[in-house]
């Protein structure tokens, strides 16, 4: 396996939804505590520092492929023989 | 969202617009709140007088050889620490000579300016100020004119509009004398 192959990185659908919902409260909650500290400390550089450290923490969460994401694996059916097809008969009928 | 690319866009494409909406949102504040005045903005003046020269560093006259140039000197007092919030970049600070003539009946001439970075250096006590800009009428002769010198600011904010204000300009009213000397310069 090369080096792209193993940075894939894949994870199950619940973890995916997990990771949206991450996504979905990390950033906005930590652009809400920028803005009220950067506010009150009258520093916008105070504000963007929080956000940054916001996004760093949100892509910790969401990049790596960590057990909670591939603990739903998709259940596959087992494979079965092939069967008789009912509509065989019908296609030789019309030619 | 099921391999690493996909959740590296999306994160980042999220994180993206949660930035500029708060930045948008502290711009919007600036707009409707303004910068406030400062606490003390005075300009007096100390010295004027006129002379005779050619106006350009290549003598560009408009086809006169002799312009009147005023050359005054200003006492300038200004506290301008209170337009420093968060959204504040810079103040550019500006003297501007305004009259009004017969033929104009609104002229202003930016004699001297300055740019301030930060809280610290904005309380500002300077003597005998020369101007570092020509004070020459679009007539190019000064006749007894009557002008007056206010002090301006311009904010320049982070993110957001460019706003201004100046102080009130009856403290430093005064006239141009005649041209003293035939030389020039």
């Amino acid at each position: 396996m090369n080096l792209a192959q193993y940075f894939e990185w894949n994870i199950d659908f619940e973890g995916q939804r997990m990771t949206d919902l991450c996504l979905n409260v990390i950033l906005p909650l930590s652009a809400i505590v920028a803005f009220i500290y950067g506010y009150i400390q009258q520093s916008l550089v105070a504000s963007l520092a929080i956000f940054g450290g916001g996004i760093l923490l949100s892509l910790l969460v969401v990049l790596p492929p960590w057990p909670m994401y591939n603990s739903n694996p998709v259940k596959w059916l087992p494979v079965e023989k092939p069967i008789e097809s009912p509509y065989k008969g019908e296609q030789t009928k019309a030619e | 969202m099921h391999n690493l690319s996909q959740r590296a866009n999306t994160a980042l494409s999220l994180a993206s617009t949660v930035l500029f909406s708060m930045l948008g949102l502290v711009a919007a504040i600036s707009f409707f709140t303004g910068y406030g005045s400062p606490s003390s903005a005075n300009v007096q003046v100390k010295n004027i007088k006129v002379v005779q020269s050619r106006y350009g560093p290549d003598y560009f006259d408009y086809g006169r050889k002799t312009s009147e140039f005023g050359v005054i000197k200003f006492d300038l007092d200004a506290d301008l620490s209170d337009l420093f919030n968060w959204n504040t970049k810079q103040l550019f600070v500006s003297v501007v000579a305004e009259y009004e003539t017969k033929t104009h009946n609104k002229n202003q001439v930016v004699i001297w300016d300055k740019i301030i970075r930060n809280k610290e250096s904005a309380k500002i006590s300077l003597r005998n100020v020369p101007n570092k800009y020509a004070l020459i009428d679009f007539s190019q002769k000064w006749r007894k004119q009557q002008a007056k010198l206010s002090l301006h600011w311009d904010v320049t904010p982070w993110v957001g509009t460019f706003q201004m204000g100046s102080s009130n300009a009856s403290t430093a009213v005064f006239t141009f004398p005649l041209v003293e000397n035939q030389s020039g310069r």
